[in-house]
């Protein structure tokens, strides 16, 4: 028989358990040896279909194809008369407000949010993707005033960038990266034989989780005027807090 | 490029790689899957105007579904034997092979047949939470089924995914 609590466990491990319930999950796991023993097979499971399973990219061809076959049908005449229709339909029904009414909806569709489990997703498999693919650094430096100016023109914000050497978490340089679709600077920082990642974005109002685990790696989040950090690594987490704490604490 | 057609190429043509994964593994052949992701886009570009949700990603992937199962209902009902089904789908079995990245080769080639033979609708959920990181949500929005049955599915179809594993390599293991 199954633990009835089964479900639950497995949202736990997907990440999809609210912060409030989380350690209560985690008592009932550690006292359930049918859970204990779904989230062992659970994870080689995910970590088989992660690590050795096929995942098909879109053949060039194909995309060409696609490619091809938008643009022959953005120019068919017919689809002009609709899209016209249509949009003298939207005028109407903006009364007035019309295009501006649109353009608002669509503006807030391309920055639409990710949700907090998304995010936490989104940070460690970027985290993990580029140490994966050994190209966490696109910069070198340990100096400050190296790194800053090397995001200028790359990415529409200036991250505060610092060094805390002293503190144990030594600069070692910086990239451009992605979260979700959202463009990202990361800093790059190490600590003993552990990489500590800072991500910082432009924030679209996402609500962030405070934060989250993967794999093994943890990332905490935090909101700092119009920009949004998570800071990720496979340290302890009481490290990675320390960490968080030194940056927060900046003059930034 | 017209003002539509930007829009579609800066939202939605990211999730392309996506859109045929997710069509591959439906479909479990390329040739099938290039025309279920063509369908795809052309109707996702003309509804494109009327989308109003969260994300693209759900509900592009919820199209190419939908055209997939379209598609094999479509088949099905004219008789056609084209597509395996699920009892047919060979279970690929090479045998020891002793070359370490032939094994390699040959392991995920097995653990492709594995996936390939769990019925869709288990199929599917966990391509889209393993391969593409969809939250519950997200996979009920491109499934269509609600969360609790989402959730269900998912636990079944890692449970079964262990068993089948375990069972093959048992067969292969001498």
């Amino acid at each position: 028989m199954s633990c009835p609590d089964r479900l639950r466990t497995q949202a736990f491990i997907d990440g999809e358990v609210p912060e409030a319930e989380a350690a209560a999950v985690e008592r009932h796991i550690d006292a359930c040896a049918d859970c204990q023993a779904f989230v062992e097979d659970a994870a080689e499971a995910s970590d088989a279909i992660r690590t050795r399973a096929s995942r098909y990219a879109a053949p060039p061809e194909l995309r060409r194809r696609v490619s091809a076959m938008l643009d022959a049908e953005a120019t068919r005449p017919r689809d002009l008369g609709e899209a016209r229709a249509r949009r003298s339909f939207w005028r109407g029904a903006f009364s007035g407000a019309g295009i501006t009414g649109l353009a608002a909806s669509l503006a807030i569709l391309a920055v639409q949010p990710p949700s907090p489990a998304t995010l936490v997703d989104q940070v460690t498999t970027a985290h993990t993707r580029a140490l994966i693919d050994g190209r966490t650094i696109a910069v070198a430096s340990s100096d400050h005033h190296t790194v800053k100016p090397w995001f200028a023109g790359k990415i529409d914000l200036s991250p505060p960038v610092r060094d805390f050497a002293a503190q144990g978490f030594k600069l070692t340089g910086g990239r451009l990266d992605k979260v979700g679709r959202t463009p990202a600077a990361v800093l790059v920082y190490q600590h003993g034989r552990h990489e500590v990642a800072l991500f910082v974005w432009s924030d679209r109002g996402a609500s962030l989780p405070g934060e989250g685990v993967r794999h093994g790696y943890h990332a905490m989040f935090w909101r700092s005027g119009d920009l949004d950090f998570a800071a990720v690594s496979d340290t302890a987490p009481g490290e990675l807090a320390n960490f968080v704490q030194l940056v927060r604490a900046g003059p930034e | 490029m017209d003002d539509h057609r930007q829009r579609f190429e800066a939202l939605a043509l990211p999730h392309l790689d996506a859109a045929y994964n997710l069509a591959r593994w439906l479909t479990r052949s390329p040739v099938e899957a290039d025309d279920v992701v063509q369908d795809a886009m052309l109707r996702a570009f003309r509804a494109f105007d009327g989308f109003r949700g969260d994300s693209v990603r759900p509900w592009l992937l919820a199209i190419v579904r939908n055209c997939w199962r379209t598609r094999a209902a479509d088949v099905r009902r004219r008789g056609h034997t084209a597509l395996p089904s699920d009892e047919e789908w060979p279970i690929a079995c090479d045998g020891p092979d002793p070359e370490a990245e032939a094994a390699r080769a040959s392991d995920r080639r097995r653990l492709d047949a594995v996936i390939a033979a769990l019925p869709e609708d288990f199929r599917e959920v966990l391509i889209l939470r393993e391969m593409e990181d969809m939250s519950y949500r997200e996979i009920a929005e491109t499934t269509g089924a609600p969360i609790g049955t989402v959730m269900s599915r998912l636990a079944r179809a890692r449970a079964m995914l262990k068993d089948q594993w375990l069972a093959e390599a048992r067969d292969v293991v001498p």
